[in-house]
């Protein structure tokens, strides 16, 4: 079968001849049983691809998409800016959700965004549960550390929206000292941007990056 | 109220709506990861992946112009972002990429179920010729693999896969012919038990 026959019968295969195309192969055909064998190998590939296995996409994955895309519309926080996961705690989540509240921080869009991370928190951590009593070991394993990947993830996600805000809030209010939480203490994440790489640090360091991000110091 | 169309939606999210993003990305999810998947072969690495085609998404949004339908750009975007994907992995190897050129890693479900075979025989024999296809698609080379899922799992004739790789038509026919006689080559000993598949499940493109 020549190269012009073939791209033939594939478009025939495809749907993507007219009418008159389409008569003439099958016309074809009914009287060349080559070409009937090579249709019959077309469609035993398509069946056979029709077995690659499909994938559900994470019950969180809208949300996790949501609170990346939402992270970069804050101010200081370029497109490249990526927070690496392990090193977000669970105490450090809990730290950012505390200095959010220690600041006041009353806008929309953070509340949204701690609600929603909260949520799928627990709807992870139940989910691995459910795992455990439910699927083999390997699963089990692999289900319980895509969900620690996920929680993570958020937790990043939390903690940096947190950090930026809070450093934000502070430099814009330019609050008195000591309605301040206690930055010096509280090592939010580490973080990276344009290729550099930053250790974890004191709030109070941060703010002076953010600062240098938005060249205000 | 009616349901908004990916256009409204999106124009939408130009303008700031995060509400209409999370319900693009809701619509369009299964499709974008599971052309990823099918096209990773490792699905950690296949959400990733999608995740990043939804941020492109985002971040391009002041560029969308409402001209094309809204998935040809998405599929444009993804096929961009799935070609810079193997591009930087083969400068820099990974456990993933392993994954890629064995095919394995098979963490997805069937799509045709083993039970619906009708003896043990047809049920290992449909294993082995699911291994192979799954071997064969991971050798292919990037276009082609991509254009050859898109006409199978996205319903894309040759002039949307042309817009998404930005190729010309001819170019298209090319890939998915190469792309099938390399799988058909593969998958030669079970040819016969392909041809039952397709008697058995009709000649219906698969979905995502």
């Amino acid at each position: 079968m020549n190269d012009q026959t073939r791209a033939l019968l594939h478009a025939y295969h495809d749907g993507e001849l007219d009418p008159g195309q389409r008569t003439d192969v099958e016309r074809r055909l009914e009287n060349d049983p080559e070409l009937a064998r090579h249709l019959d190998e077309l469609r035993a590939v398509d069946a056979a691809l029709g077995l690659l296995p499909v994938a559900a996409p994470a019950t969180d994955f809208t949300q996790s998409v949501r609170t990346d895309a939402a992270l970069e519309l804050l101010p200081g926080t370029s497109p490249s800016v990526r927070f690496t996961q392990e090193a977000v705690s669970q105490a450090q989540v809990d730290g950012a959700l505390e200095l959010l509240s220690a600041a006041d921080v009353s806008s929309g869009f953070v509340a949204g965004v701690v609600e929603r991370a909260e949520s799928e928190k627990q709807k992870t951590g139940a989910g691995a549960g459910e795992e455990k009593t439910g699927a083999g070991a390997g699963e089990e394993n692999r289900g319980a550390g895509a969900a620690r990947g996920r929680v993570l993830r958020i937790a990043g996600a939390v903690a940096a929206v947190a950090a930026a805000v809070v450093a934000g809030v502070l430099f814009l209010r330019a609050e008195p000292a000591q309605s301040r939480p206690d930055t010096a203490a509280y090592v939010p994440y580490e973080w990276e941007t344009d290729g550099e790489t930053y250790p974890s640090m004191a709030l109070d360091d941060l703010e002076d990056e953010i600062l240098k991000e938005l060249g205000a110091t | 109220m009616a349901e908004r169309s990916d256009v409204e939606l999106m124009l939408a999210v130009r303008a700031g709506d995060m509400d209409a993003f999370a319900c693009l990305v809701d619509r369009h999810r299964n499709g974008i990861v599971n052309l990823s998947y099918r096209y990773l072969g490792n699905r950690a690495d296949a959400e990733d992946l999608a995740q990043e085609v939804f941020l492109r998404v985002f971040r391009a949004r002041d560029r969308y112009r409402p001209e094309a339908k809204f998935t040809t750009w998405l599929y444009r975007v993804a096929v961009n972002a799935s070609l810079n994907e193997v591009r930087s992995r083969k400068n820099r190897p990974t456990h993933a990429a392993a994954n890629l050129r064995a095919g394995e890693d098979d963490d997805g479900v069937p799509m045709i179920a083993d039970e619906d075979a009708t003896s043990p025989h047809d049920a290992a024999e449909r294993e082995e010729l699911r291994a192979h296809v799954r071997a064969a698609v991971a050798e292919l080379p990037d276009r082609q693999r991509l254009a050859l899922l898109l006409n199978k799992f996205h319903g894309q004739g040759y002039q949307e896969i042309a817009d998404a790789l930005e190729l010309t038509i001819p170019a298209v026919k090319s890939l998915l012919v190469r792309a099938r006689e390399s799988v058909r080559q593969r998958i030669e000993p079970y040819l016969q038990a392909g041809i039952d598949l397709w008697a058995s499940t009709g000649s219906k493109r698969g979905t995502a």
